[in-house]
């Protein structure tokens, strides 16, 4: 945390000098949870779907060099959804993350007002929200038929819930970090504004579950984030 | 574009190695291989344990620190050696000895050790002051009842070599008293083949539905009731409600991790259709040995507005186990051609909001068990709920 706070100090006293500008943009996150499920049978973990929104900082340090940062509320989400015979069954995830990323950008390509940067960095997180939302099926929510031999079978309900999740201190890992690759296709409308549309992609190093356990099954998240904003650039 | 990605060596570097940390594998420690070394198997075992283990959050047992201490100790074993076999039986119960599952209990398939298991909740159980055996109280309880009772004795549903039995009858007529020593009710009333079930379950119900003013209260007896199916508990226990009836919830594991669980979810008994909510208090007996669906079936009763439970703490199996481990991808597993492990499927909490996995429901009136008194013929929890109904 220390070196980006550093990095963060760096980027402000150089913009008082140099062309920097901020921006906001918003958009929308695809994550998918990087763990093994392979135990649990006909059960798939499937990637969910999100917003992303936030503020972004950037200070133009060459021709073809920039350095940005950004404040981002983030969701990353996840389910596992039961297949075959237990369809039906599923567990949603649904996580709030506040992320700061600090990033390079080195342009690729300028063709007239249109720009193409590669973005590269890294970012830390803080999970601040989960809700769990799922459907069980429920042992002590049956009923019984009988077929026509004399059979009897016990039928379980479905039981939907939602969980306001309280973080555990023994299990949960509330900080996440790692690298961060992407690319940025920019307009630039005029001297003042750009319009911008990037895909990034965030791959953490740090799993979602302390390691309270031997042979602890990690749980990481990798996140897509397609975002579409605007910069407004001080001269 | 190709160009430019050619010519900027790095992004292409940064770009490989992130493809390659994001398909990096994350490991599984378990596998369902039959094991060739104790060293596999107690790492089956350990790994199995501490997925599919639904009272993590709960048990005082250190699970990293049984690792630590026993890898070593089976790493010196030998499989294919029936006296390191024996000892391994020693191990597990060690490891095991301060679960909290009442229902947990590991059977051996090797030959040297297929007679060995390993039943903590009964080992700290039996040497506590005033644990009994399981007894037969309807040998006592028909000199109570009146004159028209009804036994029913069928071998066709066994278990632990015991014949389904149950009782019907009145006392001094006023009184409603059933009794069954385990849980098949259902199995048998529906089944085509006629059985001496049947006659005695038909004339519950029918008491149940003609109950007027002049019947005081049921006794429900499940002393020494290991408990059984659990459609039973909508079967026995529905018949006394007209609406879904809560009597605690349940949690189940959702995930690999130790704690990954759901929410507490509901847990309710579903009348079957046509039956009306009976009015009368409701007394349930219950003793030391009385687990699983048994101890559900007090909670139930315990959850209505005008009932009590007089006997002894029941045996704290509460938690339900289902016959389809893979519904939950929880509960009991095995390990091939060694073991098998049954452990809860789901946790289970009363309305009051407490887990008695472990420790048993204490009863609203505790009458010990008295082996001298009913071998004279006198039943002195039957007779405190008798009195309770006066």
């Amino acid at each position: 945390m220390r070196q980006i706070y550093i990095l963060l100090c760096f980027f402000i006293i150089k913009s008082l000098n140099a062309q920097y500008s901020i921006g906001v943009f918003s958009g929308y996150t695809n994550n998918h949870l990087h763990t093994n499920i392979s135990n649990r049978l006909l059960t798939e973990n499937k990637n969910g779907n999100s917003f992303s929104t936030g503020l972004i900082f950037k200070y133009a340090y060459k021709n073809k060099i920039q350095l940005l940062t950004e404040l981002d509320l983030l969701q990353k989400n996840y389910s596992f959804v039961r297949k075959g015979i237990y369809e039906g069954i599923s567990a949603n995830y649904r996580n709030t993350y506040l992320q700061l990323p600090v990033i390079i950008e080195y342009k690729l390509l300028q063709n007239s007002q249109w720009e193409l940067w590669f973005d590269v960095g890294f970012f830390v997180s803080y999970w601040v929200d989960r809700n769990i939302k799922g459907v069980i099926s429920n042992v002590f929510d049956s009923y019984y038929a009988v077929d026509a031999i004399g059979v009897v079978t016990n039928y379980l309900r479905f039981t939907n819930y939602s969980q306001k999740y309280s973080f555990s201190h023994l299990k949960d890992n509330r900080f996440e970090a790692g690298p961060l690759v992407g690319i940025t296709p920019m307009y630039q409308i005029n001297n003042k504004y750009s319009f911008f549309v990037n895909t990034r992609f965030y791959l953490s190093i740090i799993s979602q579950q302390k390691n309270y356990s031997i042979s602890q099954i990690m749980q990481y998240n990798q996140t897509i984030v397609i975002s579409a904003g605007c910069m407004f650039n001080f001269l | 574009m190709q160009n430019i990605f050619l010519k900027n060596k790095l992004i292409n570097v940064l770009f490989f190695l992130f493809i390659f940390s994001s398909c990096k594998k994350v490991a599984l420690p378990i596998n369902n291989e039959i094991p060739k070394t104790f060293c596999d198997m107690f790492e089956q075992f350990w790994n199995k344990m501490n997925i599919n283990y639904i009272y993590w959050d709960i048990d005082t047992t250190n699970w990293n620190r049984i690792y630590l201490k026993y890898k070593p100790v089976f790493a010196k074993l030998d499989l294919n050696n029936a006296a390191d076999l024996k000892k391994s039986v020693s191990f597990f119960k060690d490891m095991t000895k301060s679960m909290v599952d009442g229902h947990y209990y590991i059977s051996f398939m090797q030959n040297a050790i297929i007679d060995s298991f390993v039943y903590p909740a009964y080992d700290k159980k039996k040497n506590l002051y005033g644990f009994h055996s399981p007894y037969a109280f309807y040998k006592v309880d028909t000199g109570y009842l009146d004159a028209n009772y009804q036994l029913g004795v069928e071998n066709t549903y066994s278990y632990g070599g015991q014949p389904l039995t149950v009782l019907y009858g009145t006392i001094q007529h006023n009184i409603l008293f059933f009794s069954c020593n385990y849980f098949s009710l259902s199995k048998a009333y529906y089944s085509t083949t006629a059985n001496k079930i049947q006659p005695v379950l038909n004339s519950f119900f029918n008491a149940l539905n003609t109950a007027n003013n002049k019947i005081k209260g049921l006794i429900i007896d499940v002393r020494s009731n290991y408990g059984g199916d659990l459609s039973d508990l909508n079967f026995l226990i529905g018949r006394l409600i007209d609406k879904p009836l809560l009597f605690g919830y349940t949690q189940y594991k959702i995930g690999n991790g130790r704690y990954d669980y759901s929410a507490w979810v509901p847990a309710y008994i579903n009348p079957p259709k046509n039956t009306k909510q009976l009015n009368i208090p409701i007394i349930v007996l219950a003793d030391n040995v009385s687990a699983s669906l048994a101890e559900a079936t007090v909670m139930a009763v315990k959850a209505f507005p005008n009932s009590v439970f007089v006997g002894e703490t029941t045996f704290g199996a509460t938690g339900p186990i289902v016959s389809n481990n893979n519904l939950y991808n929880d509960g009991s597993f095995t390990i091939p051609d060694f073991m098998s492990v049954q452990t809860s499927s789901a946790k289970f909490k009363y309305i009051d909001g407490k887990i008695y996995e472990g420790k048993g429901i204490s009863p609203d009136y505790y009458v010990a068990f008295n082996l001298s008194a009913l071998q004279n013929a006198t039943d002195k929890q039957l007779e405190k709920a008798i009195d309770l109904l006066k």
